[in-house]
């Protein structure tokens, strides 16, 4: 039994010690090549790793009253190896705060003083002030004190003697914390009590279990995360619907996982914490749930508020005591939570739906315990093998208890309510069945099919007996060993393609398609509030520095040039410029000069070349090369022009080709389009409409019309409703275009250019794009291929920014360039300039 | 076993353990971490010693130091007796 039991420990002669920690030394080696293979958490916990391996193996061999000292000396290197120089805040920051703890002070006046040393971090971390540590210090700060100090406080207070000063410091910068701005709120008295509390063997072999087991739940999200999830745009029916909310709650594999990895590194150094999250999914009662999911939190909450809050409220009754506290432990989880996030992510989070999940989840709670007060909650000693009623019984709840706490999830997961209640209506009129029959079946499952006997229903079994030390080890071993074999490319490349694909996906830490589609689109500059699930793409966003993106006014929509004419500004790093007419391009007149080939580029930022500097744009780039290679001193001088902006859809082409690019002249226009067109044209309509602004085009406002679009209407409902317009109105916008480049004698023509990241088959994932753009008479060329053989990382602006960095646009620029030579005589170059060459 | 731990026994066996084999609880069987003893659990056990022996419990006393198996929850009757 871990974590209880008072009997001394067995020690082992020290030969078998020696063995014993040998082999957790030698599983340890193993998880660390599978955290590697598979990059899982970050780099910084991968080096933390590393120490933790050559810290483990020092640790066990020092003598039991040297490790304590072993571990903070570790702790603080951690510190120190992921944080350098400032980790010399972090340290002094905390140490003010704990020396407030231990001022010769009233107890309330040392919370009092407290209180107001976190108001003062409150307003640094809320300001715009330049501080002397980044902002990547406060999420660490925070995860090390924000709940700790409450829990270490109220210790001070209820304990007779204090542990001493290496205790505390080992509290509070516990190795792996650094790496991990979300954690458990590991218990003071717990973490102290508990230490090498039993058989250190049976300790470190049961870390290395949950840190093991912390890799598949993280290898598991990940799947989950790139192949389950599905967008709340997407849901269209009941099966979809389903899809969206069971992916919702299994994403949460991420943080268990996560935990797993924490604790179990914590129990390798002694610390014979409890188990977090156990089996959490397979909860069969509200109470049941929360008590298995994030049991550290709900440990925290029963020590500092259930506990104080029942004995305070219990000569009203124990009913009115137990409703009261659990009510009052939902209402500052939602508001630790918000607390939280401040200190996390340094925004408020105050959201309707939010608060909504919390209320909803405790007053289930609530009922969940009235009844177990009332009528009792099953427990047993023994292992008993139960009936297939009792069986039945509890699959039924454990089924009714998922799918409620799926559909609560989804509510938390949703960017809004109103969207969660648009998927609702989306998937159609039986998904109202999902509503109606899982509350019933609950129901009728603890009504109809509860065993007679209490008997079953039962948390685990005590094991009196540990598990043999040499068969887990083994099993482990063999277990870490094959998965991380399976990492390397080597052996997963001789498996089938689908699931040598999977595996390449889960090996890295990238975002999928939604979330790389969020970022596009700029999705948390757009959002007061993020979505508080969305962890992945936050912590991309995390790192983009706060001058990244320009503050220069947005472009109003039809209109254009974001920066004016004869601009110069520094944006994504590098330096942009306009011309006199706006566009990001050398100077040009607007009449055509004699001699001159003229060709009209409309594209969104890619095209732009956002993040690199004018002279790296593909666009200039192939210009001075045509003119270089193809021209001389009695050819034709080609002239090519960037109309190009950002966020830019078919319908703003449209615009800038009617209302600028014809008075320029050009011989051809390049359409450049890309597999986010039909994302980019729903911001822009909703941006438009919501601006209060006319669109140009009878056909799109008529639809708008139609679909009784107006100023008021919510992005979410205008994101919904537009949704099966967008093809058709591209179709139009393409088919227009094309008129009047044809009533203008210019040739248009279409060019596919890639996302960073796309692996495209032309014939299958371009078909309907290509076919639509022949259907309306452009020339049609795909650069699918031009970032083949490179790297992600190698091609892109930044982890938060997948724009094509220099490299990305010289390798659009070479195949373009290709492409125009072989397709010379189409487009209208000078047949004979390009044979000639 | 002694007379505290004996009631307290009885009153677990009772409420929260019925039709269990007695021999199975014994004084170091852990109470909190197999989940006998819950939040719900926890503060009825509370009310039946501050009842029973006539004691006023703490809350930061419903831990599993001081009633993590009958023999501690002996010993923190016993210290306030």
């Amino acid at each position: 039994m871990h974590g209880t039991t008072t009997a001394s420990p067995p020690v082992p002669t020290p030969l078998l010690d020696v063995a014993r920690r040998l082999a957790i030394a030698l599983q340890l080696g193993l998880l660390i090549v599978l955290i590697y293979q598979f990059d899982l958490v970050n780099a910084s916990f991968q080096n933390l790793c590393i120490l933790t391996f050559f810290g483990f193996l020092v640790h066990a061999s020092l003598p039991r009253q040297m490790r304590l000292h072993c571990f903070l000396a570790l702790s603080l290197a951690g510190i120190v190896l992921v944080l350098g120089v400032e980790s010399l805040w972090l340290l002094a920051l905390g140490l003010v705060l704990i020396g407030i703890c231990h001022l010769p002070l009233p107890y309330w006046g040392r919370l009092a003083l407290l209180a107001a040393a976190g108001a003062a971090l409150a307003v640094l971390r809320a300001g715009d002030a330049d501080l002397p540590w980044s902002s990547a210090l406060w999420p660490i700060l925070a995860s090390m004190f924000m709940f700790r100090v409450i829990i270490y406080l109220y210790d001070l207070q209820s304990e007779k003697t204090h542990p001493g000063p290496i205790w505390t410091l080992s509290y509070f910068f516990m190795l792996p914390n650094v790496c991990f701005p979300l954690f458990p709120v590991v218990d003071f008295k717990r973490f102290r009590h508990n230490y090498y509390n039993e058989d250190a063997g049976q300790i470190y072999q049961r870390g290395i279990d949950w840190m093991f087991r912390g890799c598949y739940h993280l290898l598991l999200y990940r799947l989950i995360y790139h192949y389950g999830v599905i967008a709340p745009g997407e849901v269209s029916s009941t099966v979809d619907l389903l899809r969206y909310m069971v992916s919702a709650f299994l994403l949460y594999l991420r943080i268990s996982g996560m935990f797993h990895l924490i604790v179990g590194m914590l129990l390798l150094f002694g610390f014979n914490l409890p188990e977090t999250h156990h089996r959490y999914y397979f909860a069969s009662s509200f109470t049941d749930f929360w008590r298995r999911i994030n049991i550290y939190w709900k440990d925290f909450m029963m020590k500092i508020f259930y506990y104080p809050v029942y004995f305070r409220l219990k000569r009203f009754g124990p009913d009115v005591a137990l409703v009261i506290s659990t009510l009052v432990v939902f209402f500052l989880t939602w508001a630790l939570h918000a607390y939280q996030w401040f200190w996390l992510r340094g925004t408020a989070l105050l959201e309707a739906h939010d608060a909504l999940f919390w209320g909803i989840l405790g007053v289930l709670v609530v009922i969940n315990s009235l009844w177990e007060a009332k009528r009792g909650r099953a427990r047993t000693l023994r292992r008993e093998r139960p009936s297939n009623r009792q069986l039945a019984a509890r699959a039924a709840q454990t089924i009714a208890t998922f799918t409620v706490i799926c559909i609560l999830w989804s509510l938390w997961s949703a960017d809004s309510l109103l969207q969660w209640l648009l998927l609702w209506q989306a998937a159609g009129p039986s998904s109202a069945l999902i509503v109606a029959v899982v509350p019933s079946a609950y129901l009728a499952s603890w009504l109809l099919l509860r065993a007679p006997a209490r008997a079953t229903a039962a948390p685990p079994p005590a094991r009196n007996e540990p598990p043999a030390f040499w068969n887990t080890a083994a099993a482990h071993a063999v277990a870490i060993g094959v998965v991380a074999l399976i990492g390397l490319p080597a052996i997963h490349g001789r498996l089938s393609v689908s699931v040598a694909d999977a595996l390449e996906t889960i090996r890295g830490d990238s975002l999928n398609a939604r979330d790389t589609a969020m970022m596009r689109r700029g999705y948390y500059e757009q959002l007061v509030s993020i979505n508080e699930q969305n962890d992945a793409l936050w912590e991309v966003y995390n790192r983009k520095p706060k001058d990244w993106a320009l503050d220069a006014p947005v472009e109003k929509e039809f209109e254009f040039g974001r920066y004016g004419p004869n601009a110069q500004v520094v944006e994504k790093g590098a330096l942009l410029r306009t011309n006199r007419w706006g566009m990001r391009d050398k100077d040009y007149t607007k009449e055509k000069p004699p001699g001159v080939f003229r060709v009209a580029f409309l594209g969104s930022s890619h095209v732009m070349g956002a993040g690199v500097t004018n002279e790296e744009v593909y666009e200039q780039i192939v210009e001075e090369r045509i003119n270089e290679e193809l021209g001389g001193e009695d050819a034709i001088r080609y002239e090519s022009l960037n109309f190009s902006g950002g966020g830019r859809s078919a319908i703003r082409h449209l615009d800038t080709l009617e209302t600028m690019v014809v008075e320029f002249q050009p011989d051809v226009v390049i359409h450049v389009t890309h597999r986010q067109d039909e994302l980019m044209l729903l911001n822009e309509l909703s941006r438009t409409v919501r601006a209060g602004r006319e669109v140009p085009f009878e056909f799109v406002s008529t639809i708008l019309r139609d679909e009784g679009i107006e100023e008021s209407t919510p992005d979410a409902v205008i994101q919904r409703r537009l949704q099966r317009h967008v093809r058709p109105i591209i179709r139009w916008a393409e088919a227009r275009m094309v008129e009047v480049c044809l009533s203008n004698g210019i040739t248009p023509l279409w060019v596919f250019q890639p996302m960073i990241g796309e692996r495209l088959d032309e014939e299958t994932d371009l078909a309907e794009l290509i076919t639509d753009a022949e259907a309306a008479g452009f020339t049609v060329i795909s650069l699918a291929h031009a970032y083949d053989g490179h790297d992600v990382q190698e091609l892109q602006l930044a982890s938060w920014d997948d724009h094509p960095n220099a490299l990305g646009h010289r390798l659009v620029a070479e195949a373009l360039y290709q492409a125009l030579r072989e397709r010379a005589d189409l487009i209208g170059l000078p047949t004979a300039v390009a044979t000639s060459h | 076993m002694s007379s505290i731990s004996e009631e307290v026994k009885a009153f677990i066996l009772e409420q929260f353990l019925p039709g269990e084999d007695p021999a199975a609880l014994t004084e170091q069987t852990p109470l909190v971490a197999t989940g006998i003893l819950d939040s719900i659990a926890t503060l009825q056990l509370s009310t039946f010693l501050e009842e029973r022996f006539d004691i006023q419990m703490q809350p930061h006393e419903l831990d599993e130091e001081h009633i993590g198996t009958l023999q501690r929850i002996e010993m923190l009757v016993r210290s306030k007796t």
